[in-house]
């Protein structure tokens, strides 16, 4: 990996070379490493260490970018006459901006370095441990054990330097028998905070309550959402709903709606890259400082999240969620918490007369961006809750539903919240959700 | 290049190895795209870097990293060695590699035009024309026009004595308008959705897809949709032409019968297959007229290759033939759980850094014998759905649930009205037993896929999908409620 004094110098050279252009340096550096089992057994183990450096250097009103994975002399000089004549090439764009000048950051701490150095050795015997434990209940299991050591730096001919290091791992586990499945998953910067011994359990206990699913109906059902469930659903309202550019553009489920109540007063969505369950950062891809950012507050739509270039042009400030520059997706929010209630899943299930139970989505994507209609199946532990009980699981339905509308239709958050990864990307701080009315649209074999 | 290979696989033997591999890879790519009448990518990157793969105490191992030295070499491969060591603590059994053929050799993607001698200058140009027409209409809230063009040298060495050097090239390019009205969205692509047409091949590409020509057809269905009806719920024939069966064929066909995701190698993320091995040559996939043949030898297709990450020359073979399963996508370290003693080839990373696992290859709907015009008159009340929206599938790749950009009505043998909105759905086997007619070569073109995602951590490849239209009875679209 570059560290923080290899960033510095490799980022004084390619100033140096660029010479009287402004030239921004974007370092992204990971060793990360995974070990993966199915069958009761390690099928994958791999490790990778990668330094990817961007460069972006603006020629007046034009702006090239180039990147390499090297830092040799020969190489960066390779890469900066790259981004320069890409930069010549175009026509003046009056819409570019100069680039940030510094900022101070607030403090944030996610770099844990027993996460970083953890051996295979030490993670494969976890797995064992787990994979043994569920081999004694006759159950199959697969999932993974990862971490990674990220660093992401920013630093311009402005003088302008952010750097951050983090680490992250992931224990991951489905649990199966012949005809049915459980799952579980944990996400921490601590590798030692993760009980993967807890999370065996759960997967094999759902797998073991899902036996035997029956037929169910496709309808509008009372649904008990477990928070990577939640997740999933949040996952579009991030990307299509809260960015400036797609506000702006008509895109987005709050166009014309800031100030406006959207949901129930239950609903408060912040974008918080510094709440302890996150791993955030504390600047974005122009170097931006980064800070809560209220969206949703009690169902009223507050903020939209900007980038230097939308807030811009809509006569605000950046509120610190840019991407790298330049980008066709506009700012987004990355560090999304759902604020949760004062129940629990237990509860919700009690007070259910009739109702399905969810532990998570599978493949869900979206159908209408604005009124953010998504579709995703079931998977991993789906059951019929009947008068306040668990009464047997069901075979796997298909949902079509506006997240607009499930939103507006919930009766109860849980008052735990967890960090919970979505299927196609990201992770949320989300509360586990009873929501009244929701649509399964069909249903499938198993 | 090749004496970093040989530290590599010399390490890995110190090291314990009965098996290694390295893959030396430099990726050169371009990716430029224009968004209302601004640039919003023009990016040209090289990653450089190397992976190796062990077999230790039978098991595997893979460590990679983009710095290319002597030390870096033996410090990997010794990381990848004591990976393998560390699994084996839980293994059930050896992993067995199917005995293939030595090769010594080199490929490269045939093309006219380097796309990356062709300047920046006349890429921007025509972009920024295609710009100007799309956005020609105010209701049209954001125009999108892009190309990507990607160049990858690897070498790949193993133990066993193969040395191959390939270089394979990919472009392409499109477009999409997108139409805004009081909260309804509407989008046309062109050629197809997701970032446009790729292919195996050249500049000559983009010269070829008639991009200027459509930009104004493109625009004017993406604001006509804005006033369309919506797909209604219920039973229709249906007609897809092949961009949007492409993605059809890649979900419901392509995946499943991926080898690796039936053994279950994927059941915690992407999930696993209902093409169990004892349906293997017996099960009935679709109707009779059905064929569907795996090529990576497919010229310009964007998984055609000399040999795939395991040293594996190129094959073609069918998945499904006359309806019936036929064949699986294998690498060799499954192909004997069915029996075959080679494998199919079918091993592929998305880079240097990323272990080769089982991908679909270029994958195609063989064709039929109708015109498209006699198709529709031979259609008494049905949809004709075009350019894949959205996609989605369940883990063991029964129900599926697909969205189109466009549709329109057919009754009694004529195209009506649009239709916006369009969605359908079914379950695998029974959608293919549906299929009553296919469109013939005419009609059919190699469509590419760009985002194909799979494995953990995530990997990104790339394949093309033969189609023409074809209609498939009695299939449910739009939301039921």
């Amino acid at each position: 990996m570059l560290d923080e004094s290899g960033f510095k110098e490799v980022s004084k050279r390619i100033f140096d070379i660029a010479k009287s252009n402004e030239t921004e340096v974007m370092l992204v550096s990971k060793d990360d490493s995974l070990a993966r089992f199915s069958n009761n057994s390690i099928s994958q183990h791999i490790s990778s260490m990668e330094t990817d450096i961007i460069i972006r250097v603006l020629i007046g009103q034009r702006q090239g970018k180039a990147g390499t994975t090297q830092y040799d002399q020969e190489s960066l000089v390779k890469a900066v006459k790259k981004a320069e004549m890409a930069a010549s090439a175009q026509k003046e764009d009056p819409s570019i901006l100069p680039l940030a000048p510094p900022h101070v950051y607030g403090p944030i701490d996610n770099y844990v370095e027993k996460t970083a150095t953890i051996s295979p050795d030490e993670k494969v015997s976890a797995i064992k441990e787990v994979i043994r434990k569920a081999e004694d209940k006759g159950l199959k299991s697969a999932g993974i054990f990862s971490n990674e050591d990220n660093i992401v730096g920013i630093a311009n001919s402005n003088g302008l330097y952010a750097y951050n290091r983090s680490t992250s791992a992931t224990f991951s586990i489905t649990a199966m028998t012949d005809d049915s499945s459980g799952w579980a998953e944990d996400t921490n910067k601590d590798v030692y905070q993760i009980d993967h011994l807890r999370l065996g359990q759960i997967a094999a206990e759902k797998a073991d309550l899902s036996r035997g699913p029956k037929d169910i109906d496709p309808g509008e059902y009372t649904v008990i959402l477990e928070h990577a469930a939640v997740s999933d659903l949040l996952l579009f309202m991030a990307y299509e709903g809260f960015g400036a550019l797609n506000y702006t553009e008509g895109r987005s489920f709050l166009s014309g709606k800031l100030g406006k109540k959207v949901f129930g007063e239950t609903i408060t969505i912040i974008d918080d890259p510094f709440h302890p369950m996150t791993i955030g950062m504390s600047f974005d891809f122009e170097g931006m400082p980064k800070r809560p950012i209220p969206l949703i507050v009690n169902g009223m739509a507050k903020n939209v999240a900007h980038d230097r270039k939308t807030a811009c042009k809509a006569g605000t400030l950046s509120t610190g969620h840019a991407l790298p520059q330049p980008n066709p997706y506009g700012p987004m929010p990355l560090n999304i918490v759902l604020k949760g209630g004062d129940s629990s899943i237990e509860e919700m299930i009690r007070s259910t007369n009739r109702g399905i139970l969810v532990t998570r989505f599978h493949y869900t994507n979206i159908i209408d961006p604005v009124k953010l209609t998504i579709t995703g199946m079931t998977r991993d532990g789906t059951f019929l809750v009947v008068d306040g009980k668990i009464a047997h699981p069901v075979k796997n339905m298909r949902f079509t539903d506006s997240v607009v509308r499930i939103f507006n239709k919930a009766e109860a958050l849980s008052k735990d919240q967890v960090f919970a990864k979505a299927f196609f990307g990201g992770g949320f701080v989300v509360p586990a959700m009873k929501i009244r009315g929701f649509n399964f649209s069909s249903t499938t074999r198993f | 290049m090749r004496d970093f290979a040989a530290i590599a696989l010399n390490s890995a033997k110190i090291n314990g190895a009965t098996y290694a591999d390295i893959r030396i890879i430099i990726k050169d790519t371009e990716d430029i795209e224009v968004r209302n009448g601004e640039i919003a990518t023009l990016d040209e990157s090289e990653s450089i870097g190397f992976g190796v793969r062990v077999i230790v105490n039978g098991c595997w191992g893979f460590a990679a990293s983009s710095r290319i030295e002597k030390e870096e070499i033996e410090k990997i491969t010794k990381k990848a060695c004591s990976e393998a060591a560390a699994s084996s603590m839980l293994k059930k059994e050896d992993i067995r590699l199917s005995q293939e053929e030595i090769h010594q050799t080199a490929w490269h993607t045939p093309f006219i035009i380097d796309p990356f001698s062709v300047p920046v200058t006349e890429k921007l140009d025509l972009l920024f024309k295609i710009d100007k027409i799309l956005r020609a209409d105010p209701r049209i809230a954001v125009a999108e026009s892009s190309m990507n063009f990607m160049r990858e040298k690897q070498i790949l060495a193993t133990s066993e004595g193969s040395l191959i050097e390939q270089t394979l090239l990919r472009s392409g390019g499109g477009y999409s308008a997108t139409a805004v009205k009081d909260g309804d969205v509407q989008k046309r692509s062109f050629p197809m959705s997701f970032g446009g047409q790729y292919l195996g091949m050249g500049y000559e590409i983009i010269r070829s897809l008639d991009l200027l020509e459509n930009a104004e057809k493109t625009r004017e269905e993406a604001v006509a949709l804005l006033s369309a009806r919506p797909c209604a719920p219920g039973k229709k024939d249906i007609i897809i032409d092949g961009t949007q069966l492409a993605l059809q064929i890649h979900e419901s066909v392509g995946h499943p019968s991926e080898l690796d995701r039936v053994m279950g190698l994927e059941e915690n993320y992407a999930g696993r297959s209902f093409l169990t091995t004892e349906k293997y040559r017996k099960f009935r996939y679709g109707s009779e007229i059905v064929n569907l043949v795996a090529d990576s030898t497919m010229p310009t297709g964007l998984s055609t290759f000399g040999f795939d990450d395991d040293g594996i020359r190129a094959q073609r073979w069918h998945i499904v033939k006359d309806g019936i399963f036929t064949g699986y996508h294998t690498n060799r370290e499954f192909a004997h759980v069915i029996g075959d003693e080679r494998s199919k080839g079918a091993n592929r990373a998305d880079g240097w850094s990323s272990l080769p696992m089982i991908r679909i290859t270029n994958l195609s709907l063989m064709p039929g014998d109708w015109r498209l015009e006699d198709l529709i008159k031979d259609t008494e009340d049905g949809l004709f759905f075009c350019t894949n929206k959205s996609w989605s599938i369940d883990q063991l790749r029964y129900n599926f649930q697909f969205a189109a950009e466009i549709g329109w009505e057919i009754k009694k043998g004529k195209l009506g009205n649009m239709v916006k909105n369009c969605t359908y759905q079914g379950i695998t086997p029974e959608f293919w037993s549906s299929c009553d007619a296919i469109c013939n070569i005419d009609y059919w073109r190699p469509w590419g896929v760009v985002n194909c995602g799979k494995g953990q951590p995530g990997q990104t490849a790339e394949m093309s999908h033969g189609a023409a239209p074809a209609r498939f009875r009695n299939i449910t679209v739009g939301i039921a409620k």
